[in-house]
């Protein structure tokens, strides 16, 4: 059989269970896919040499008669921010150059115990910190619809492997928009659970009161079965939260659900640029078919999310990096010598420019006679958002907006300027902020470029988002092309 | 203005290690990390691996509410726990999670308590009782300053007690790290016994004038000196009208004086926020956390129901290992006076003194509670008299032999008796319980040794054997 | 308006090498984040308003104090060691 490296988790799992191909024959077909296409896109940073045997192991397993996990055999890439024991992990930097956790996460764990295979990571921002993966150490990733253009970011590569087929589904971190934004502009489905949901243990930290770990596949479908499988509470995150809203429960019935309510953020889809939101008029419209009525409310603290969540970030990520000196691991630079002031800072300074920029700003924000103005503000903006977003949860069953205001751009276009860049996120921002579960579906395209839906839920409601998004996935029936590399 | 009319404050940080966790405070590495191999007690966690969680540990919030209830502390309805920033090869995490209260916000553990202290019940007022780790260990490569860093007790848990600075005396200091010290132990959080576990920084100023923090002091009687040294220091510089600068002193032991540490650049801004990895902790059903008998009620409890002189009293409950010695001893012969007076008098003498200057039992003494029970009712009984029963504890603490069994040995020991009344007594009191033997004694001399044998046994053992063969047989014939 | 006096401090706090070029590129693009910041200055609030939504856990929900045994092998991470100790730079 060819093509493998097309379907679906459900099509390969079965499909190697019921012995229509081999495992090994599928990973066979994406390493050869990775080497040919790649390098057009550059979305790896490191392939796992042992991905073959352990598709050995699989079929070996299923021909003794033995059973084997939900998603056996199912390749999947990681961005390189999660631990992944014995298999470098760098987080696009130089700062980690030759780090090999000794570790794994508890997502890899459990995507593991359930026999997926990790093809590889994949290629992000420097540390999380970036909107298009140009910010890597590594070189940018190419979108893999028209190669002059942005993926869109920081988990570039998670959205570019699996929108080129290189992976079946891959797993991205999301602090601000980070795997929304990148599955928007690779027109794949790209996921960030509510906060707590999911396990941190294994992600390096950019902002951890913000971010989740989050699943990207090219059907909603294949997102869910991911998040079945790595959602849930862990002794070794006190952040995760125990909660009978999981995923696995109680099919969420549209049918019986009447007077079904969706609201267009007013703020958000009036800062959109017009060939993104006609697209998003014409996803209304299937809603409308579908049985939704349709309001645009309006989120009154939505002028303020950038701010608050570019100063909680900034503040987070200054500390969370501090832990970075090159002493315990890192990258080669003898201590001999060094008075250790001028080690730290001269080892430090080989962090990217983004990085720098955002570490300096967030020691400015904590600093001694500022933490008020600008901390202490931003979690009171942070808390306003979700209280108002919990009160239009009340009314509306989902939250929909443009996933990015602006269609994917060119390379190098908006580089020189930081802040032009954070208005990428603009949307984004507020699910992290509130800590509530958003999504992003790909909705059409302009001119070869991908346009997302961003939709929303109130805390907890995985169900029905996800639910709901796969009922608009089918009647909006885009993704029966695939780009051409 | 004369120098002894400036009025002196100290104020007190104590850093007590939970060395009676198993457990550090945010991983589940052992919390007892001496004589272990170096960094052999580390995971991914206490060495600050990228990726890594802190997961607070259950008891020791409930040591920390245990320890602020005994000093009288407020306690939180929640409790929060913030990063301090900065930079240090030490650190595993270049940040250390501490609890910090700021913005009118009071979220550590304890908060404005109180310590009675010393023969008149002097108050020290506790102002903040916080959770936090402690960092790695430093070392120093064979002279020259490059850094070797150990982590195994990076993460270990630490209780961090902050006085107000109403101590005037350096002599009072002492006495009151005493009674803390005590208090721990009573509360079996910490070992004080172990190094490092228990220390202690002060910060002095005179006249209301600038700061100087003390720190690097490594028993509490070097607290005292230093505290006194320093003082004599500022006075001497007010006096001549130099300015007393605001800064950090460490206490040189070899020389015996304060020096100036080595200046930081800049004052450090360790911009605080609270520690997202870790949810607030709601405390409650806090009554269920029960304080174990603390070192004031227990000398309550001595001086009552046993009658003890409040000096004895309080060297028992200061060293809380002689008051544990006492009240298992008394267990088994029940002589509270008497045990306690050799425990304080004889004992007491033999303890040395460890690191933090307390006087302790060590692993090397190997005397317990069934000695002391025996001596005391020995002596009591008149068997041996008190010059015997003080050699032979000095013999005990060395081999661990019984008293009974020492004195089984060694027949000298015991008080012989050769007053020839008593033995006279004795005798015709085995005569008149022996009427058989005695008659054949008379007839057989080697019945006599049936009949001294049991004079011994009446004297147990100490009727000199002698002296008693020349009166019995002296008897024999009389009767 | 951030200094590149400001700058240099920040560096220093964060202990991070900037060059001249880097400083001079730096303060502009860091002076222009900030003002963006400052947007939070816009919206007030009452006093003593404290947070709406508290996420907390119970005492009786935390770790167990037992010990899980160490298998971390400092040789696995850490490159520059010393009879076990990891190596650092000179002390001031």
């Amino acid at each position: 059989m060819s093509n493998l490296y097309a379907l679906n988790i459900e099509q390969v799992a079965n499909g190697i269970k019921n012995r229509e191909f081999t495992c090994e024959e599928y990973v066979s077909q994406i390493i050869e896919r990775i080497k040919k296409v790649d390098k057009k896109i550059n979305s790896f940073i490191t392939i796992n040499d042992d991905a073959l045997v352990q598709a050995q192991q699989i079929d070996k397993k299923i021909r003794s008669g033995l059973t084997v996990g939900s998603l056996a055999g199912i390749v999947v890439g990681v961005k390189d921010n999660i631990s992944t024991a014995g298999l470098k992990t760098t987080c696009a930097s130089k700062m980690l150059s030759d780090y090999v956790p000794p570790y794994d996460a508890t997502v890899i764990k459990r995507l593991k115990d359930e026999g997926a295979i990790i093809i590889g990571k994949l290629n992000l921002d420097e540390f999380a910190m970036g909107s298009t993966t140009e910010w890597s150490s590594y070189g940018l990733t190419r979108n893999p619809w028209n190669l002059d253009y942005v993926c869109g970011g920081s988990s570039g590569g998670s959205a570019a492997s699996v929108a080129a087929q290189l992976c079946t589904a891959s797993l991205g971190s999301d602090t601000g928009g980070s795997v929304r934004c990148p599955s928007s502009f690779c027109s794949v489905v790209g996921f960030k659970p509510t906060y707590g949901l999911v396990s941190r243990y294994g992600l390096v930290s950019y902002s951890n009161s913000l971010e989740q770990i989050g699943p990207i596949g090219r059907t909603v479908s294949d997102v869910k079965k991911i998040m079945e499988v790595i959602s849930g509470k862990d002794t070794n995150d006190n952040t995760t939260i125990d909660t009978k809203n999981n995923i696995n429960n109680n099919h969420y019935d549209l049918e019986q659900k009447n007077n079904q309510k969706i609201g267009l953020l007013k703020e958000l889809i009036n800062g959109a640029d017009e060939p993104v939101y006609q697209c998003i008029y014409s996803a209304i419209d299937k809603f409308n078919e579908l049985g939704f009525t349709s309001e645009e409310p309006s989120l009154k603290s939505s002028e303020y999310a950038l701010a608050s969540y570019y100063t909680i970030a900034t503040a987070e990520a200054s500390s969370n990096l501090a832990r970075f000196d090159n002493i315990r691991y890192g990258f080669e630079l003898n201590p001999d010598d060094y008075e250790w002031n001028t080690y730290f800072s001269k080892a430090r300074g080989n962090f990217g420019d983004e990085v720098k920029r955002r570490i300096i700003v967030g020691s400015f924000v904590l600093s001694s006679g500022y933490y008020g103005k600008y901390y202490l503000k931003a979690q009171r903006v942070k808390d306003l958002i979700k209280h108002e977003l919990k009160n239009l949860f009340k009314e509306y069953d989902l939250l929909l907006s443009p996933t990015v205001p602006v269609l994917p751009f060119k390379i190098g276009e908006k580089i020189d300027d930081p802040l032009k860049m954070y208005l990428i996120d603009i949307n984004t921002v507020l699910a992290n902020l509130a800590g509530i579960p958003a999504i992003s579906i790909p909705i059409g395209f302009k001119n070869g470029l991908p346009i997302g839906l961003q939709i929303m839920a109130n805390e907890f409601q995985e169900k029905k988002l996800l639910d709901i998004a796969g009922v608009l996935e089918k009647s909006i029936n885009i993704n029966t092309s695939y780009p051409d590399l | 203005m004369t120098s002894s009319s400036l009025p002196v404050k100290i104020g007190l940080e104590i850093h007590c290690q939970l060395t009676q966790l198993n457990t550090k405070l945010f991983c589940s590495c052992y919390c007892n990390y001496r004589e272990k191999e170096i960094n052999s007690n580390i995971c991914p966690i206490c060495l600050g691996l990228p990726g890594s969680l802190p997961i607070l540990n259950k008891k020791a919030v409930e040591f920390a509410i245990m320890i602020s209830k005994a000093l009288d502390c407020k306690i939180p309805e929640l409790t929060v726990f913030s990063r301090k920033n900065y930079f240090y090869p030490d650190l595993p995490k270049n940040f250390q999670i501490t609890q910090y209260d700021s913005y009118g916000t009071s979220t550590s553990i304890g908060k404005e308590g109180s310590v009675k202290y010393g023969e008149n019940n002097k108050i020290a007022r506790i102002r903040r009782i916080q959770l936090e780790e402690d960092p790695g260990r430093l070392v120093y490569e064979n002279g020259r300053m490059q850094a070797l860093i150990d982590y195994n007790r990076a993460g270990v848990a630490l209780v961090e007690i902050v006085t107000e600075p109403d101590f005037t005396d350096p002599k009072d200091v002492r006495t009151f790290l005493n009674k803390m010290t005590s208090i721990l132990e009573h509360l079996n959080v910490c070992n004080t016994n172990l190094e490092g576990s228990l220390r202690c920084d002060a910060n002095i100023s005179i006249g209301n004038g600038k700061k100087v923090e003390i720190k690097n002091v490594g028993s509490f009687s070097d607290i005292e000196k230093a505290l006194t040294y320093e003082i004599t220091r500022q006075k001497t510089m007010t006096v001549h009208d130099i300015e007393i600068k605001a800064e950090t002193r460490h206490w040189d032991d070899k020389r015996k004086i304060t020096k100036q540490a080595r200046s930081k650049e800049e004052e450090e801004d360790y911009r605080y926020f609270p520690e997202p990895d870790i949810p607030k902790v709601l405390l409650e059903n806090l009554s269920l956390i029960k304080t174990p008998e603390l070192p004031d009620e227990r000398k309550f409890r001595f001086i009552n129901d046993y009658g003890l002189s409040e000096h004895v009293s309080q060297v028992l409950i200061d060293n809380k290992d002689l008051a544990d010695l006492f009240e298992s001893a008394i267990k088994i012969y029940h002589s509270p006076k008497s045990i306690s007076n050799w425990i304080v008098s004889d004992i007491l003498a033999f303890m040395e003194y460890d690191s933090s200057g307390k006087k302790t039992i060590t692993d090397e003494m190997k005397i317990n509670s069934k000695h002391i029970a025996e001596i005391a009712k020995l002596v009591d009984d008149n068997t041996i008299n008190r010059s015997t029963a003080k050699s032979i504890i000095s013999r005990i603490i060395k081999t661990g032999e019984l008293p009974s069994d020492i004195i089984k040995k060694e027949k000298q020991m015991t008080t012989i008796i050769n007053d020839e009344k008593i033995l006279l007594e004795s005798i015709d009191r085995i005569f008149k319980e022996e009427k058989k033997a005695t008659l054949d004694a008379k007839q057989n001399p080697t019945a006599i040794n049936f009949l001294l044998g049991k004079i011994m046994r009446l004297t147990k053992g100490r009727a000199d054997p002698k002296i008693t063969t020349i009166l019995l047989k002296k008897r024999l014939d009389e009767v | 308006m951030i200094t590149k006096d400001q700058l240099k401090h920040l560096s220093r706090l964060s202990k991070i090498d900037l060059t001249e070029n880097e400083f001079e590129t730096y303060t502009k693009q860091i002076e222009k984040i900030i003002k963006y910041l400052d947007k939070l200055d816009e919206i007030s609030f009452e006093e003593n308003n404290p947070s709406l939504l508290l996420s907390f856990k119970k005492l009786s929900e935390l770790r167990e104090d037992m010990i899980i045994e160490p298998t971390l092998n400092i040789d696995q991470i850490a490159k520059n060691l010393k009879d076990k100790f990891v190596r650092g730079p000179v002390m001031s």
